[in-house]
């Protein structure tokens, strides 16, 4: 069991190793040059270069990355002299357009991306399995069908248009939600839950869907499985069958995607965010791909890289401790 | 005089190992002997049968042998050559020399493909030409195995398991093997159509002179067809000798263990069935 | 007649059916046949022939959709009457259930002793959990699995085909039940394990006088476990009657060719006479 966590430990570090190298290996290659950005209008070759030197953008590209792997640990300084900048570990870059490091910029957004995600996924949840328990109860008949039906629709309108139109219709046209603006939960509590509502409807309602389906397929397939039928060949009340027989083994791989899903969530609702102006991580990616902002690009990216490894590594070890089959060992 | 011909498959030493998981980026996996030190001949003409439980490797060696695996040591010798490590096109032209039959027909035959492309597949991976055509070829091989020829536009999943099974040998026919390695070939079907397959078995092969390597787990199935019999446990060989020997008089523990195990009718039974059976026949006889 | 000779099981004109596209197409048809107390009934048949649909009948166990016409009386009682509550009462207390598979009969998320003092909770309720773990160790070492004090915390996974049909007998043992019946019991097992089960199971008869009602497609194995035989096919009952006589003395086409066809270990190969198949047809 040691062996099987070290072995799992390990082999997260070294995807996450990769995932530095070629994030970082992308943004090297494709990045516009810095220097002229920072240059500003009246720009001479020597300042080019003197900026160069600064940023240490004229060394070699593994010198760059040891930097740069160095700065997650350690922290590093940009530039020299007066002019020195300090970024704290972890150092996810610097941004030069608003002056900050990238790590404090993501730390300030993370709460407001939390709480989407954490309110989005308890409600995809709820739904999602009731929703898929239902339809199997109900399987061909009439609520099964009509679910299915609700599903499909959620899975198919695309995520700024539900944002929109949803946004339009509950705060514009029949006013039964205040216009969005930011409060702390201190504050305004109401208005601040307001304010989460959409987002958190608008991003359950296409995952519902999928777990829906999914929940179903699960509890169908769990019903045909030769245990159940040695339950009810026992006596077993419909109840106790259903709880122990048939959710367990049927929900417990849901469970396990969930990890997956809610992770890769936390990295950033982009559209969502950006549609109701939730100042997330997602709106924070959104906007530097707007503005070009480098290195708070790639931060970002490499946090939604390193929360879906790190997810997914949990979701694993999750799997060991629920399914005896994986846990414990061979025949006795 | 007593000639000894040159036995058609020689296999000596064979040993198959398969990694166990466990292993990691520091620890090393163990390793599973499936087949341990498996030597065995089957002559012209004659069956041997491999028998044995589940784990034996009786199925493993079957897979060496028709060279659907690679072997880990040991050396497999067909007609006097050596065919354990043939790769390429004489492993190709090894493939017309022994062809498997496999379990279940179900599975090992594509649902997708009529009967005629699956019985002329044999011989159109080999790019050989089909003699009489397709249609004649496909008919005739269906007619020897008892199939109606008209059929051969269907699909497995039309036949029952007897039907299918014979597809299956069918197909095995289509490139005259001179060995065919049959794997559990009857043990999915039910009892009066097993018999109708084992007896079929029988009749091609006194027909063609071909051998078979019989794969089984029924000692009973087993006694019906062998010529000799090897008893397979844990990866080696326990017992070899004729059917008539093992069966009457197993040397191996084990062998005997096992013989002990298989239920039976009672012979005084079948006898006074056989009685029962020729009285009524003559009095009925006698009504007529 | 005194009680004693009223069959532990009583079965008359059972049928079932299924919906199809074509219409209802009966897989059991009007089948009659009793189990005296204590006796063992093979029920034989290849595949098609209903025998399996014909035990999940009697357990009121059939999938939905099935419709179940006739009697079954069980010691008195009639099943078929029985609301599902007073049914569910029956299963796993007075009638018990082995399947053929036991790996994917069991659960894989729980412990074998959790599942074998499942029934047991379920039907006597108010047990503590010393006491199911005891009598949960009990059942399993009356199946002679070794080291069960132990072995009662592991998961289905971590033991051997045979061994995990030991579990399932287990499981039935637990709540003394008056009629086992076994589906394929041993199909899925080597030889060797199948005599040890086969032989398990006699004695348990003998000791508990339980009656068994023990379906296959080996006959061979029908010979040496029961005494009384019923023959089926596609859903019909081609014969019935004392082992002995079945064997010594068919009467119908179909149960000579069956006989004819199974393959003797003792016995050459000229009685696998096949012609008769087409007599039987």
């Amino acid at each position: 069991m040691i062996r099987f966590l070290v072995n799992r430990l390990l082999g997260m570090v070294v995807v996450l190793f990769l995932v530095c190298l070629f994030t970082f290996l992308i943004f090297f290659v494709l990045s516009p040059d810095p220097a002229v950005q920072i240059c500003g209008k009246n720009c001479t070759p020597e300042a080019i270069d003197q900026i160069h030197a600064n940023l240490g953008l004229d060394r070699p590209f593994w010198t760059q990355f040891g930097t740069f792997l160095s700065g997650l640990f350690v922290g590093r300084t940009y530039g020299t002299g007066a002019n020195m900048i300090d970024c704290a570990a972890p150092c996810l870059g610097y941004s030069f357009q608003t002056s900050q490091s990238v790590t404090d910029m993501i730390v300030q957004r993370l709460p407001v991306s939390a709480t989407v995600a954490i309110g989005a996924a308890v409600l995809w949840l709820l739904a999602g399995v009731a929703g898929g328990l239902i339809s199997a109860v109900r399987e061909g008949k009439f609520a099964d069908r009509f679910i299915a039906g609700l599903t499909l629709t959620g899975m198919s309108i695309p995520n700024y248009v539900l944002a929109l139109s949803l946004q339009f219709l509950l705060v514009v046209t029949l006013q039964w939600l205040p216009f969005p603006h930011a409060v702390s939960f201190m504050e305004e509590p109401g208005q601040w839950f307001a304010n989460f509502l959409m987002p958190w409807i608008v991003l359950a309602i296409g995952a519902a869907a999928v777990y829906t389906r999914l929940t179903r397929a699960n509890v169908i397939e769990t019903l045909q499985e030769n245990y159940v039928r040695t339950a009810r060949a026992k006596g077993l009340s419909p109840g106790l069958i259903w709880r122990r027989h048939a959710l367990r083994p049927a929900l417990t791989p849901i469970v396990t995607i969930f990890g997956m899903d809610f992770a890769g969530l936390l990295g950033g609702a982009l559209i969502t965010e950006t549609v109701f102006g939730l100042n997330g991580i997602g709106k924070l990616a959104a906007d530097s791909i707007t503005k070009n902002d480098q290195p708070v690009i790639m931060g970002v990216t490499l946090l939604a890289a390193f929360l879906v490894v790190v997810g997914n590594m949990v979701v694993d070890l999750l799997y060991t401790a629920i399914d005896p089959r994986v846990r414990v060992g061979s025949t006795a | 005089m007593n000639e000894r011909r040159e036995p058609l498959l020689r296999a000596s030493n064979l040993v198959k190992e398969f990694a166990v998981h466990g292993g990691g980026i520091f620890g090393r996996a163990g390793r599973l002997r499936a087949v341990d030190d498996v030597s065995f001949e089957v002559g012209v003409g004659e069956t041997l049968a491999l028998v044995g439980e589940s784990g034996s490797g009786k199925s493993t060696t079957a897979r060496l042998i028709a060279r659907l695996i690679d072997t880990t040591s040991g050396t497999i010798e067909f007609a006097g050559r050596e065919v354990h490590a043939l790769n390429g096109k004489a492993l190709h032209a090894f493939r017309s020399e022994v062809q498997v039959v496999f379990q279940d027909p179900y599975s090992s035959l594509n649902p997708k493909h009529t009967v005629e492309r699956i019985v002329t597949a044999p011989l159109a991976y080999q790019r050989r030409p089909i003699p009489g055509g397709a249609r004649a070829y496909t008919g005739a091989l269906m007619e020897r195995v008892g199939l109606n020829p008209d059929h051969s536009g269907r699909f497995p999943a039309q036949f029952s398991g007897g039907q299918a099974q014979r597809i299956g040998i069918a197909r095995a026919l289509a490139v005259s093997p001179r060995l065919i390695v049959a794997d559990e070939a009857v043990s999915a079907l039910d009892v009066s159509v097993q018999a109708q397959v084992i007896n079929l078995l029988r009749r091609l092969q006194d027909e063609e002179g071909f051998s078979y390597l019989f794969i089984a787990h029924d000692l009973a199935v087993v006694r019906q067809i062998a010529t000799r019999v090897a008893v397979m446990n844990g990866g080696r060989i326990v017992e070899t000798g004729d059917r008539d020997q093992v069966f009457g008089a197993p040397r191996d523990d084990y062998t005997k263990k096992l013989l002990a195990a298989v239920p039976r009718i009672r012979p005084e039974w079948d006898a006074a069935r056989r009685r029962n059976e020729r009285a009524r026949r003559e009095r009925e006889d006698a009504e007529s | 007649m005194t009680t004693t000779d009223t069959p532990l099981l009583r079965v008359r004109d059972l049928t079932v059916s299924f919906p199809t596209a074509q219409g209802p197409v009966d897989v059991v048809k009007s089948l009659d046949f009793d189990l005296p107390r204590g006796g063992a009934l093979g029920i034989v048949g290849e595949s098609g022939s209903g025998k399996s649909m014909t035990s999940l009948a009697i357990m009121g166990l059939l999938p939905k959709g099935a419709t179940r016409t006739g009697s079954v009386e069980f010691a008195g009682t009639e099943l078929t009457q029985l609301r599902e509550r007073a049914m569910r009462s029956v299963r796993g207390d007075r009638i018990a259930m082995i399947f053929q598979d036991p790996l994917s009969s069991l659960n894989p998320y729980y412990t074998v002793g959790a599942q074998i003092i499942e029934a047991y909770r379920a039907h006597r309720g108010g047990v503590t959990r010393r006491q199911a773990r005891a009598v949960a160790i009990e059942a399993m070492e009356r199946v002679h699995i070794n080291d069960a004090a132990r072995r009662v915390d592991h998961y289905p996974h971590q033991f051997s085909g045979g061994m995990r049909q030991r579990v399932m007998i287990a499981m039935t043992l637990s709540m003394e039940p008056e009629l086992i019946i076994a589906d394929e019991p041993t199909t899925a097992l080597d030889v060797t394990v199948q005599a040890q089960i086969l032989d398990l199971l006699a004695e348990i008869r003998a000791d508990t006088g339980a009656g068994l009602i023990l379906i296959t497609h080996d006959l061979a194995v029908v010979s040496e476990v029961t005494d009384h035989i019923v023959v089926m096919r596609e859903g019909d009952l081609v014969e019935q009657g004392p082992a002995e006589r079945i064997f010594t003395d068919p009467q119908e086409p179909y149960t000579r060719m069956l006989l004819d066809a199974v393959p003797r270990i003792d016995d050459e190969i000229g009685t696998l006479r096949t012609t008769t198949t087409e007599e039987a047809r």
